[in-house]
């Protein structure tokens, strides 16, 4: 060791720890304000709101644009989450487990949509799926969004795959288990915590996502962001507040399941 | 009787470094065989090549009677016992057990039984409905034991399965490992770098050095007619000294120290050569007088109880450790006082591949 770690270093002090809280106040403002309005009533956003009601929330569950536009938020996330978990799951056990040529190159190449700036892939994407027209189709929106939440996948199953303990599968294939054997009893049953926190994350991601969406997506497959920002534009709906806090509670909801499964292992 | 593994030359290298250098290597059905070296000899390096976990870079590898070398590891109906036990944390103790009956497709009542069996070989039935991660050390070694026989593999290979637990614990399990495997006959391929265990527990003793074999032999012969320094200085406490060849079987140790009969000394006349003589098997008398002895002076006395250990030192410099039962009648030893050293030519173990294998 270098030095030792005096008492004061570890404990932050009261100036670092207004900051830090400050911080969190400015990231977690719009959330707070958002909340009370979404109780509020009425045509305009108010906040404080003046009464209390549940009247947005009735207006969003009963207009059907909005509710068709979460079905297809739902569909879309949960699409793209599973196919991103197949194809970064396979990615990440190739990277972890092998040793092959290029795969230094192959690594970046798939993390590559995290690096580029989002509005790059979505230009790209929308070209791509011009040429293949396949604009404005689900199937399209789905493999679009897949694009995106591979790196995440793949970056959180290889970190869950080098916690996997080699011996163990060495261990089943000497009992004479086959290669697929030893996936689907012992690697992937070890790997369940990781698999669904990268499930989840990725459904995060594709249920968030909006600037690739609204290039991709078309009348027919508007998801929920898309329609809240096209809101924006039109009407200033007060609406948007209840959709807002119910997003919110979403996102609030999966990362609280996702720290759940991380204690878990 | 059957021989259970044969390997012809088995070679590995990684990149520049040799890991294992040409081996060969019979192991008998029933057979208990140790692999004995420091770290880094190639003693896992061995082991993981039978296994089929790693592809040997030259040589054959045969199981009963069958070239192996190319058949996967799945393929080669063997058991495995690691250091950090490798037990399924997924799943119970009795699932982890039924796991290689599991994968064979066995009969639900058969695989109930033979598990209990076998968790009741390692006196452990109590536990079969635990997660591994509530059991100690001790236990899940004895769980990881039952799981890799369960299946009557033909061979059983353990890479140093003691080597994380304490003294006590790894005492109890040498004789447990040695009693189920002269119960069960099964054929053993064990590794270690604790001299004892390889001593007490094996039929022969592999020992390894440098990713060679230095030297095959049952442990007695081990201990007593070590072929080489190496081997001489890694198992007990040993006198390595060199000594001038006079003749057929005859050397001269100092000057008035002849001795003639020397077994295995295959030297020319001439030569000067190194040997081992064993602490227990000097004599030792105060005073020069006697006839035919070294003299020395004692350096040191560590008192040990029933034993006590000397450290002598000749006129020419060479220094012995002597090991003598402790007698109440003893004088007492002392530092400074001149002594005569003398041992028996049947107890001069020529080395470097001097001894007759
Ligand atoms: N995967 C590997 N890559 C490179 N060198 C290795 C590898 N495995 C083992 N070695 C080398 O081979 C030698 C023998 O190792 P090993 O068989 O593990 O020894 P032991 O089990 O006797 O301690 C060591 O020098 C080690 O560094
Ligand atoms: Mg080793």
């Amino acid at each position: 060791m270098a030095r030792q770690t005096t008492i004061e270093e570890r404990v932050p002090s009261a100036a670092t720890r207004l900051i830090a809280w400050l911080g969190y106040a400015f990231l977690l403002m719009p959330s707070l304000v958002v909340l009370p309005m979404s109780f509020g009533t009425g045509t305009e956003f108010d906040f404080p709101p003046k009464s209390f009601s549940l009247d947005l929330y009735r207006e969003y569950f009963s207009e059907p644009s909005w509710v068709a536009s979460t079905l297809t938020s739902l569909q879309v996330a949960a699409a793209s989450a599973a196919l991103s978990l197949l194809i970064g799951g396979l990615a990440a056990y190739g990277i972890v487990r092998y040793q092959f040529r290029g795969k230094k190159l192959l690594t970046i190449f798939l993390l590559s949509p995290m690096l580029v700036p989002t509005i790059v892939v979505a230009l790209a994407l929308y070209l791509y799926l011009g040429i293949a027209r396949a604009t404005g189709t689900t199937w399209g929106l789905i493999l679009c969004h897949a694009v995106v939440c591979v790196p995440y996948v793949i970056v959180t199953m290889m970190a869950g795959l080098r916690q996997v303990d080699r011996n163990l599968e060495i261990a089943a294939t000497i009992m004479g288990a086959s290669w697929f054997g030893v996936l689907t009893r012992v690697t992937i049953p070890l790997l369940r915590p990781t698999i669904l926190a990268s499930g989840l994350f990725a459904f995060l991601i594709s249920f968030d996502e909006v600037v690739i969406s609204f290039f991709v997506s078309g009348v027919r497959t508007q998801t929920l962001p898309v329609k809240m920002y096209s809101t924006i534009h039109w009407e200033i709906s007060p609406v948007l507040a209840a959709v807002s806090s119910l997003l919110t509670i979403l996102s609030l909801g999966i990362c609280i399941l996702v720290a759940a499964l991380q204690k878990e292992r | 009787m059957a021989e259970m593994v044969r390997l012809d030359g088995i070679t590995k290298a990684y990149g520049e470094t040799v890991a294992l250098h040409p081996t060969d290597l019979s192991i008998r059905e029933g057979e208990f065989v140790t692999l004995l070296g420091p770290s880094g000899s190639g003693k896992t390096t061995l082991l993981n090549l039978i296994a089929g976990s790693t592809a040997p870079s030259a040589g054959e590898i045969w199981l009963k009677g069958r070239d192996v070398t190319q058949v996967p590891a799945n393929r080669r109906e063997l058991g495995m016992v690691f250091q950090n036990y490798a037990l399924f944390p997924h799943m119970t103790v009795a699932q982890n057990v039924a796991f290689p009956l599991t994968l064979r497709r066995r009969p639900r009542a058969e695989i109930r039984r033979e598990v209990m069996r076998a968790l009741e070989l390692v006196h452990l039935p109590h536990v079969a409905k635990r997660k591994p991660r509530e059991l100690s050390g001790g236990q899940q070694q004895r769980i990881a034991i039952a799981r890799s026989l369960v299946y009557n593999p033909s061979l059983i290979l353990m890479d140093e399965p003691l080597g994380a637990l304490d003294r006590k614990l790894r005492e109890a399990l040498q004789f447990e490992i040695k009693k189920l495997h002269e119960e069960l006959r099964m054929t053993v391929l064990y590794v270690t770098h604790d001299q004892e265990e390889a001593l007490t527990m094996s039929n022969r003793i592999c020992l390894m050095n440098e990713g060679r074999m230095e030297q095959v032999a049952p442990p007695q012969e081990m201990y007593f007619r070590p072929a080489t320094e190496f081997a001489a200085g890694f198992l007990g406490v040993s006198n390595i000294i060199r000594v001038a060849v006079e003749g057929r079987g005859a050397i001269r140790v100092g000057e008035r120290f002849a001795l003639s009969g020397v077994p295995g000394l295959t030297a020319a006349p001439g030569e000067v050569v190194p040997v081992m003589i064993r602490p227990e098997a000097i004599r030792l008398a105060a005073g020069s007088a006697a006839e035919n002895v070294l003299e020395a002076e004692v350096e040191d006395v560590v008192f040990l109880g029933g034993v006590t250990n000397l450290v002598v030192r000749t006129g020419q410099g060479e220094r012995f450790t002597v090991r003598q039962l402790t007698r109440r009648s003893d004088a007492g030893w002392q530092g400074g006082m001149p002594v005569s050293l003398s041992f028996d030519a049947s107890d001069v173990v020529p080395l470097n591949g001097a001894a007759p294998q």
